[in-house]
């Protein structure tokens, strides 16, 4: 145990900072927390913890490590809170939703491992889109909450209420662009709500939670959807108030505005919307799923395919990966054809070629690529529409992403990462640099060996 | 020639007409045209490694979105045209592809290293493949998985080098090789091959 100079907190030997002030921790040599989690750096810090990066040394990946405030270890009702979000977790599997591994004690410190992941969170990226004087383009913001509402349906059949869906527990995943909910801190089990006060937060709180009534249920999650929604649609929130009283006021008593009064051009989404953030619970939808799918009709101008793909199923599974190129410039393209095609040398890669988003979405929908060199400035479908559109292509959703932009540069890079990409380039690039950089990531995934093997050709 | 002066080589010729077509749109007082092509020279003559090229195109690019006329532009255009080296013209005649130790011959383009082979094989039109059946990440079967991948070369004949002649035919027919041999590459194997493609 290390006790704090600062703040005469004890803390487990692994942390190098105090989990209550912050303060530096005297090094008492490397530790590994419950003999397999080695701390690498803190990732963020809240009122009950302290959330870090770690390597697990046992399985050699990294995840991260939850802890429980130490002023709250000796609290019997914050460590139920506490255990009960991590088994709340542990019994759910959802690609939309963070994955908890173990839950521990370490030196008395309460804490749990769970899935990093490492991208932005809707709230950061709503801020960076604000900063520029943009949106975030309706058909990817449909898409991320259409992933949500997946993920708050597999909370909901767990038994489990989230209570604080907001847009800074969702994040984008880098690399992938899919949609994660973290954070459930405040998530309720079925059975009687013990402990049900006014938690959340305020801009994103359905009205029963405001009032602390036993009627929390998957409506409430319903209510903090439509609210986030609202958020990462128009960039401002339902109510929009910098006054905490008057914002529960007026989500208790005040009917919602419409998405139109920002945004008149998305007057189709507003009867979805209105329904999700009733007062009543009876009156909104009656789960993610259900909101999910009116607003999957209602945004069919969004939504629906600019192209004919195939359908779900459809289309070939690859025996290797496959690369596709995408760019309007030939000369470019040949140099990304080339670079892929060294960098996955020794491998049956196949590497494709599109000219266009259009024609990249085709081929997408019939042979999902596991990588994409995407040009951002492209006439028609530029790279910001086409991965969002190939973000919902079904078996190419997941595909990583290396953009290469000519022009836009770095100043640029946040329109993508809302998408989900592994890697910003700028033209012009050299081929051996081009090819260092997608052996790398080819290598981390698996696709290209990285110890010499035997095996037929 | 390497493998980059090969592909420099090739690409010049085709950065010649493009600035052809630059200069059509300048003086057409197409800016619109002009931006679009200034800006894909941009970004693959510097790829290609003609720096000097790639900057004067930004320049245009820049100038015309700003608001700058055509004409003025026209300077630019020639001193481009003066930036783009001579290169040697690119050989385009079909030959046999070796991986291996053996004299370079006019029908032959020799390459050392199977990664070399690889680039080569994307450049030019081959009549065969020579290549030795060995393993490991550098080996002769590892050209083999990407040359499957490459549609370029998917029409030459393979003919196998060191191959253990109790394992021939099983290894032929995995690789759809049209010939193996048990030592390595020398001119009595090439010969030999030169009868077959005859």
């Amino acid at each position: 145990m290390k006790p704090c100079a600062e703040c005469q907190s004890v803390n487990p030997d692994a942390v190098e900072r105090c989990l209550v002030c912050g303060d530096v921790l005297p090094s008492t040599g490397e530790t590994l927390i419950d003999g397999r989690y080695r701390t690498t750096k803190e990732l963020g810090r809240g009122s009950n913890g302290v959330v870090y990066m770690a390597f697990d040394v046992a399985l050699r990946r990294n995840l991260a490590l939850k802890f429980l405030a130490p002023r709250l270890s000796t609290k019997p009702k914050a460590v139920r809170r506490f255990q009960r979000e991590a088994a709340a977790l542990a019994s759910i599997r959802s690609d939309h939703v963070a994955q908890v591994f173990s839950f521990g004690i370490d030196g008395g410190a309460f804490f749990f491992a769970m899935e990093l992941v490492k991208g932005r969170t809707c709230k950061k990226i709503i801020e960076q889109h604000e900063d520029n004087g943009e949106w975030v383009p309706v058909h990817r913001a449909l898409v991320i909450l259409a992933e949500m509402a997946r993920g708050l349906a597999a909370v909901h059949s767990a038994g489990i209420v989230h209570r604080d869906v907001k847009p800074a527990n969702a994040v984008v995943e880098r690399g992938t662009g899919r949609t994660v909910l973290v954070d459930f801190g405040l998530a309720l089990t079925d059975g009687p709500p013990t402990d049900s006060g006014v938690v959340g937060s305020p801009a994103y709180m359905a009205p029963e939670q405001i009032r602390g009534t036993s009627r929390i249920s998957g409506r409430t999650d319903v209510y903090g959807l439509a609210a986030a929604g609202f958020h990462l649609l128009t960039n401002e929130l339902v109510f929009p108030t910098d006054d905490v009283q008057d914002m529960l006021r007026r989500q208790l008593d005040a009917p919602a505005r419409p998405l139109s009064a920002v945004r008149p051009e998305l007057s189709p989404l507003d009867d979805v919307f209105g329904k999700a953030l009733e007062k009543d619970p009876e009156d909104r939808y009656a789960s993610c799923a259900e909101m999910a799918s009116a607003l999957e009709l209602a945004g069919a101008q969004w939504l629906k395919p600019s192209l004919p793909v195939t359908q779900s199923g459809e289309f070939e599974q690859p025996v290797a990966a496959r690369i596709l190129v995408v760019d309007d410039d030939d000369e470019f393209a040949r140099l990304s054809v080339r670079a892929s095609q060294i960098a996955f040398f020794g491998t049956s890669a196949k590497v494709a070629r599109a000219r266009s988003g259009e024609e990249a979405l085709l081929d997408a929908a019939r042979k999902p690529p596991q990588l994409v060199l995407l040009d951002y400035e492209m006439p028609g479908m530029d790279g910001v529409e086409t991965l969002s559109r190939l973000r919902s292509l079904p078996g190419a959703s997941k595909a990583r992403v290396i953009v290469i932009s000519g022009k836009a540069g770095e100043a640029e890079r946040w329109r993508f990462d809302a998408l989900g990409v592994d890697g910003f380039l700028m033209k012009p690039i050299e081929l051996k640099a081009l090819v260092d950089v997608i052996s790398a990531l080819g290598r981390a995934r698996g696709w290209v060996p990285v110890d010499e093997e035997e095996d037929a050709a | 020639m390497s493998t980059l002066d090969q592909l420099r080589a090739a690409y010049v010729p085709r950065l010649r007409a493009q600035l052809d077509e630059l200069s059509g749109h300048l003086s057409a007082g197409e800016p619109d045209a002009a931006v679009r092509l200034a800006h894909k020279i941009a970004g693959s003559a510097g790829s290609y490694g003609l720096g000097e090229v790639s900057e004067l195109a930004r320049a245009v690019e820049h100038a015309l979105d700003a608001g700058a006329a055509c004409a003025d532009q026209r300077g630019a255009i020639e001193a481009m045209r003066a930036a783009v080296p001579d290169v040697e013209a690119i050989d385009d005649a079909p030959v046999i592809l070796v991986v291996g130790d053996v004299p370079a011959a006019p029908d032959l383009v020799v390459a050392t290293d199977p990664l070399e082979a690889l680039e080569h094989a994307m450049d030019r039109t081959l009549l065969a493949i020579v290549v030795p059946y060995t393993g490991g990440g550098r080996g002769g079967r590892a050209l083999l998985r990407s040359l499957a991948g490459l549609d370029s070369a998917g029409a030459a004949p393979i003919f196998l080098t060191e191959v253990d002649p109790s394992e021939a035919a099983a290894v032929r027919e995995k690789v759809g090789a049209a010939a193996s041999f048990e030592g390595p590459v020398d001119e009595a194997v090439l010969e030999a091959i030169r009868r077959r493609l005859r």
